[in-house]
């Protein structure tokens, strides 16, 4: 299964009638990685989840590369869509950190030795390796997100989706989250509000609205633009302005850098 | 609110710490089970349990305080039963001063209550000691222990830190803003902060499950494999129980 | 109260663990049938939530405080299914991992605190609803109600226990009396709690409130538990009185060649039970004890024949 995915007319309701979506329409190539932005109760955490068949869709049609998700393909659209919560106790429900990394592999099928070479690259990967035997209720919030990112990249998925990673993070646990992120290998969609964030790892941004597609374009083309901030009611951090463009680009090992270029 | 619950003792000088859960549990239960159900009249029978309880116990705790300070749950049982010489009308009359009279069976009675409900508690403080919360629900797991249970118990454990946490924050901001903890409307204060985290506990539980199915869970639960010792000192005890027992029963 | 070891005999306690263990198969059916998938993740959740709320110290007055057993409310909120399995989930942990009542009672602590309370609560809730109607203000009421006396059954509950099986000789008629009393006040207590924790849910989310949204919904899996655990209870009354190996009392009385007639055990005879020395008492505990099987063979009658809407 590749890691594309194409949204079509998705729209959706809540059991009490209030519109969450209003017809969203867009795609995401292999590999590309692309910030979603919005004000709080914008449809984005909604939106995130018909991306892994959690929400049922009630109209319109998501497919994840080129197939679209029906009540059939679902255990393999969640091997290959991963999603990283915002709220990490929500996602370490087991009694140590290593259980909680080979709950999803278990699930997915993967063989005795899969599971164990997975599940070591995944916690050395997010620097949590020495931390495994551990019962996530004595972790930091740091190493928290960092377990959470874990029990979802051990499965390889094709696309990783993160609601809110830095939300309540210091700023040195912030910086190692974004090096986690930059060296994946997959699809990322990224929900947030850290503008800096979007800025640093996503050459793409969506914008949502009260349910509704504001607007899809780069993101340096969107932080240029203050009416349209304004409209999505964001705003860029106190004191900073954006002199650079931003240029996103990838090395031959994949990894992301960033490359300022003056105007 | 104690946080007696929060962290429980492991006593990492114990060597049982590293022997398998099951057999623990099974001694727990094989020896609390002899020692409740047998009297002190029996007296080989009793003793001989009461021993071997003493064995597991020594090689578990750390101290004796340790378990004198868990003891606390049986206070009021303790009290109950040094008056049972008085109350317990049973036996003849050993001792009479003035009015109150002292019962022989009374007597037994206390014995009997006051060495069954320590050494139950003492049973279940050296588990505790020696396996970790988590241990002891695998090694029902592997007792062939319904998996659903056994899943819910886990889940259970481990959430309960993350609410002994939410509702310390939570008293800690009333405190900050006046609360006194004295009077019933304090009652109706700390009930309605119970009721929302329960209302949240909902919406939490929900939010799991929606975890749990993305990644790939259908309703099928694993058991885990960890290399555990054996030891013989419990086999030892349990059967040591087992054959008094059984001498008792037939004689 | 979680009954330590050593207080009821190994039969009563034998039989309470059947009943237990037969009451939670059934109650983790329907809960699994109600719940599907949702139901570990909902069940684990719950019960962390009552035992921590259980830890809590509710203030009385005078440097007093309660606690809150949880059985009605539970089954109020969650159903009578799946708020039993909660509470027996959370006597179970507090039994096995942190030493608070005997394992040899543990039988007897979920039949006790869960069980009864679940079962008395939820039977009166219901009753309540038929009665004074589904407004918010009179469920709150049943919800006081329920809680109350989910208590002092069960401190009921436990004299039973002891009167056919209590390894101790105080007279039945003064544990009664101590008993009962002192869980009056705690049911208050618990009463109250119970109702103000059921009015903020009905205010914010009556949507999760399990009476407040299954009005009629009787599950056939709800009836066949009763008349399991009916079947179950009539099973006390018959077990001891089988056991052919005397029980620890009557060896004392045979050791010591003590002519105790009034402690003799004895079949249900004249309307007296066995070791009750005060007739009157046992006249009295009989009756509760045949009005309450009247009463729920009653109310199952009704439930069955009741058609569903």
């Amino acid at each position: 299964m590749k890691g594309g995915i194409s949204i079509n007319n998705l729209s959706f309701s809540y059991p009490d009638g209030t519109k969450a979506l209003n017809n969203i329409s867009f795609k995401v190539v292999e590999k590309e990685r692309v910030a979603v932005l919005g004000p709080n109760g914008a449809g984005k955490t909604t939106m995130v989840m018909h991306l892994n068949g959690i929400n049922d869709i009630q109209s319109g049609t998501v497919s994840i590369g080129n197939e679209k998700i029906n009540t059939v393909n679902l255990k393999k659209i969640r091997k290959n869509v991963g999603i990283v919560f915002q709220d990490p106790d929500q996602q370490l429900f087991m009694p140590s950190v290593y259980e909680d990394v080979i709950f999803g592999p278990k699930n997915f099928g993967f063989t005795e030795e899969e599971i164990e070479k997975n599940s070591k690259e995944a916690l050395v990967k997010v620097g949590m390796y020495d931390h495994k035997d551990k019962s996530p209720h004595h972790l930091s919030l740091g190493q928290k997100r960092k377990v959470a990112i874990a029990t979802v990249i051990v499965s390889n998925p094709k696309i990783v989706i993160f609601d809110e990673p830095s939300s309540n993070l210091d700023p040195s646990s912030r910086r190692e989250l974004i090096d986690i992120i930059k060296s994946l290998d997959s699809t990322v969609l990224l929900v947030t509000h850290d503008i800096p964030l979007a800025l640093e790892l996503c050459p793409r941004t969506i914008v949502l609205k009260e349910g509704s597609l504001l607007c899809d374009m780069a993101t340096n083309e969107f932080l240029k633009n203050d009416l349209l901030m304004r409209e999505a009611r964001v705003e860029l951090p106190f004191g900073f302005e954006l002199h650079h463009e931003i240029h996103h680009i990838k090395n031959e090992d994949n990894d992301l850098l960033n490359h300022k270029h003056s105007d | 609110m104690s946080n007696k619950h929060s962290s429980p003792n492991l006593n990492t000088a114990s060597y049982l710490i590293d022997v398998e859960p099951v057999e623990k549990i099974i001694s727990v239960l094989v020896l609390s089970l002899s020692l409740a159900f047998n009297d002190i009249r029996n007296t080989f029978t009793f003793t001989t349990i009461l021993f071997c309880i003493m064995c597991f116990v020594y090689v578990s705790i750390p101290s004796i305080k340790f378990l004198i300070g868990r003891m606390y749950v049986i206070i009021p049982f303790i009290l109950f039963s040094l008056f049972l010489p008085f109350l317990s009308k049973s036996g003849s009359i050993i001792y009479e001063y003035k009015n109150i009279s002292i019962y022989q069976g009374g007597l037994f009675e206390m014995s009997n209550i006051l060495l069954k409900s320590t050494a139950g508690v003492a049973m279940a403080v050296a588990l505790s000691s020696t396996t970790s919360q988590f241990d002891i629900i695998k090694g029902l797991e592997r007792l062939k222990f319904p998996k659903i249970f056994v899943s819910i118990l886990s889940f259970a454990l481990r959430y309960i830190s993350v609410y002994i946490s939410e509702f310390q924050r939570i008293r800690l901001s009333m405190k900050s803003r006046g609360f006194n903890n004295k009077g019933l409307s304090d009652s109706r204060s700390l009930a309605y902060a119970g009721s929302a985290m329960l209302i949240r506990g909902f919406e939490r539980g929900e939010k799991v499950y929606s975890s749990m199915i993305a990644r790939g869970f259908d309703g099928n639960l694993f058991i885990n494999k960890k290399k555990w010792n054996k030891s013989k000192l419990l086999y030892f005890l349990c059967s040591v129980a087992l054959i008094t027992n059984i001498i008792s029963l037939s004689l | 109260m979680h009954v330590p070891d050593g207080f009821i005999n190994a039969p009563v306690s034998a039989t309470a663990g059947l009943i237990s263990v037969g009451s939670l198969w059934v109650s983790t059916k329907a809960s699994n049938k109600f719940l599907g998938d949702k139901f570990i993740a909902i069940a684990g959740m719950m019960s962390a939530l009552i035992f921590v709320l259980q830890m809590i110290n509710f203030p009385i007055g005078a440097g007093t405080s309660g606690h809150l057993l949880g059985g009605a409310l539970a089954v109020i909120i969650l159903g009578p299914s799946l708020g039993i399995v909660c509470v027996s989930i959370v006597v179970i942990i507090q039994a096995l991992i942190f030493a608070d009542g005997g394992l040899s009672a543990l039988g007897i602590n979920i039949l006790n605190i869960s069980i009864v309370t679940g079962l008395i609560g939820w039977f009166i809730i219901n009753t309540w609803k038929k009665i004074f109607g589904e407004k918010n203000f009179s469920l709150i009421l049943g919800s006081f109600v329920a809680g109350m006396l989910s208590v002092v059954m069960s401190s009921v509950a436990f004299v039973i226990e002891y009167a056919l099986g209590g390894t101790v000789s105080v007279a039945i008629g003064s544990v009664f009396i101590a008993m009962v009393t002192s869980h009056f006040l705690i049911g208050i207590g618990e009463g109250l709690i119970t109702a103000f924790i059921l009015n903020l849910f009905l205010k914010v989310r009556s949507d999760l409130v399990f009476i407040s949204i299954n009005k009629e919904s009787r599950h056939k899996t709800i009836h066949l538990k009763r008349i399991l655990i009916f079947l179950s209870l009539s099973l006390v009354l018959l077990v001891p009185f089988a056991s052919t190996s005397p029980d620890g009392l009557e060896s004392i009385a045979k050791e010591f060649s003590f002519d105790n007639s009034e402690n003799t055990a004895i079949l249900l005879e004249d309307y007296s039970m066995p070791l009750i020395s005060n007739n009157f008492i046992s006249i009295i505990l009989s009756t509760i004890l045949g009005v309450s099987i009247l009463v729920v063979l009653i109310n199952l009658y009704l439930n069955l024949t009741r058609k569903n809407p």
